[in-house]
């Protein structure tokens, strides 16, 4: 059965690969010192593959079928879309087995994801993948989650889904180590006039609830709420996933960085995980 | 049901290739140039909006924001462009959320 490794979540932003001079130099380096941190970890822990969840943004669905959650099963996913993101677009490996994993055992744990075949990948997977291996070989499952359109997965419940996939990834067979990373958020505004804004006291906020695990208040907060720090804040969805994953072992903050050239709050946490306490020990005891 | 169709041309532009796709007007080099939306069920002051760039209208006809973020840095505008044609469309949006302290 496959062990968890490596866990973290990072903020991304296309400008942390397209344009990272144009962020204050202290920053970026604070910031992108965390996402080595991070990725480091993930590479001596001898991940087999990589899970990453993170957001859609209008990539691969359209409103004429948007799916809250979709696995990719593909045997490989090409991107990054953007041809500006100064990352080499060419078709990145898949993990089909561990991903057909995901999408058959999800249902029963409660979560039904749709599943594609033909996924691409834009910024928010491949800038944090491309850290973890920038020769792109290691076999990645990209998570797509609905971050921006609404009715969104209510937080909670992609809390919730995190545990679901910990169970799933933990009875997997095919690998000894894989590793499940989130990529998204902090608070951002994005195609709206206070585009640029960062709320530094919510990120701070949420922060520090990871940091103690206490997340019922933010699990509690609706989106109306929640988009006061930005309509790309919904993307917190991705850390909360990881939460739950993780539970109950709690975050441990390796940066965080306003960077306004970025228009976003930059952040990176990473998780020890206990074997013994996780969901799939607490749902067989 | 314009706004859809509005939506959807911006949506096939962006991922649509000439030629191979509705919605894509090719320009003199042969390369995507705008919008194209000829065959899409929108007004006429959508399909001006599209195919002129005109992204502080598309914002005020109701397209969605990843869209218009999208949208805008396909036709080489940086956010700070963007930034400016919407500044004072609206206020920011008002409330006290539970993480603020003063």
């Amino acid at each position: 059965m496959a062990q968890l490794v490596g866990t973290f979540v990072s903020s991304h932003a296309p400008m942390m690969a397209a344009s990272v001079e144009s962020a204050p130099p202290e920053q970026r380096r604070s910031f992108l010192a965390g996402v080595e941190q991070a990725a480091r970890r993930v590479r001596e822990q001898g991940a087999e593959a990589v899970v990453i969840c993170s957001n859609e943004h209008f990539t691969n669905f359209f409103l004429e079928n948007f799916p809250q959650f979709c696995v990719g099963v593909g045997a490989s996913h090409w991107g990054p879309v953007e041809p500006w993101l100064k990352i080499e677009q060419n078709e990145i490996p898949g993990a089909p087995e561990l991903a057909s994993q995901l999408a058959a055992q999800l249902p029963a744990e409660g979560f039904e994801p749709s599943f594609s075949h033909e996924l691409r990948l834009d910024h928010g997977i491949v800038t944090i993948y491309h850290a973890i291996d920038p020769s792109h070989r290691l076999p990645l499952v990209p998570f797509i989650q609905n971050c921006a359109v609404k009715p969104m997965p209510s937080l909670r419940r992609c809390y919730q889904l995190g545990q679901a996939i910990r169970r799933v990834v933990e009875g997997f067979g095919g690998a000894e180590r894989v590793a499940v990373v989130g990529a998204g958020g902090l608070s951002h505004w994005i195609g709206v006039p206070q585009v640029g804004r960062i709320d530094s006291e919510f990120d701070h906020w949420f922060l520090e609830r990871l940091e103690r695990g206490q997340l019922d208040d933010v699990l509690d907060l609706p989106d109306d709420e929640l988009e006061l720090a930005g309509n790309g804040a919904h993307e917190i969805r991705s850390w909360l996933t990881i939460a739950g994953l993780a539970a109950p072992s709690t975050a441990k903050v390796l940066a965080y960085e306003p960077i306004t050239p970025w228009i976003t709050g930059m952040g990176v946490v990473t998780y020890d995980l206990d074997p013994a306490s996780g969901p799939a020990a607490a749902k067989g005891a | 049901m314009s706004q859809y169709q509005l939506q959807k041309l911006l949506y096939d532009f962006l991922n649509g290739r000439v030629g191979a796709a509705p919605g894509v007007r090719a320009g003199a080099d042969g390369e995507r140039a705008g919008p194209d939306p000829t065959g899409y069920d929108v007004t006429q002051e959508e399909a001006a909006a599209a195919s002129g760039a005109d992204v502080r209208r598309l914002y005020q006809l109701g397209v969605h924001p990843v869209l218009i973020n999208a949208f805008a840095r396909a036709m080489g505008y940086q956010r700070t462009d963007y930034a400016r044609m919407l500044q004072d469309l609206e206020p920011a949006t008002e409330g006290r959320p539970r993480w603020r302290s003063s």
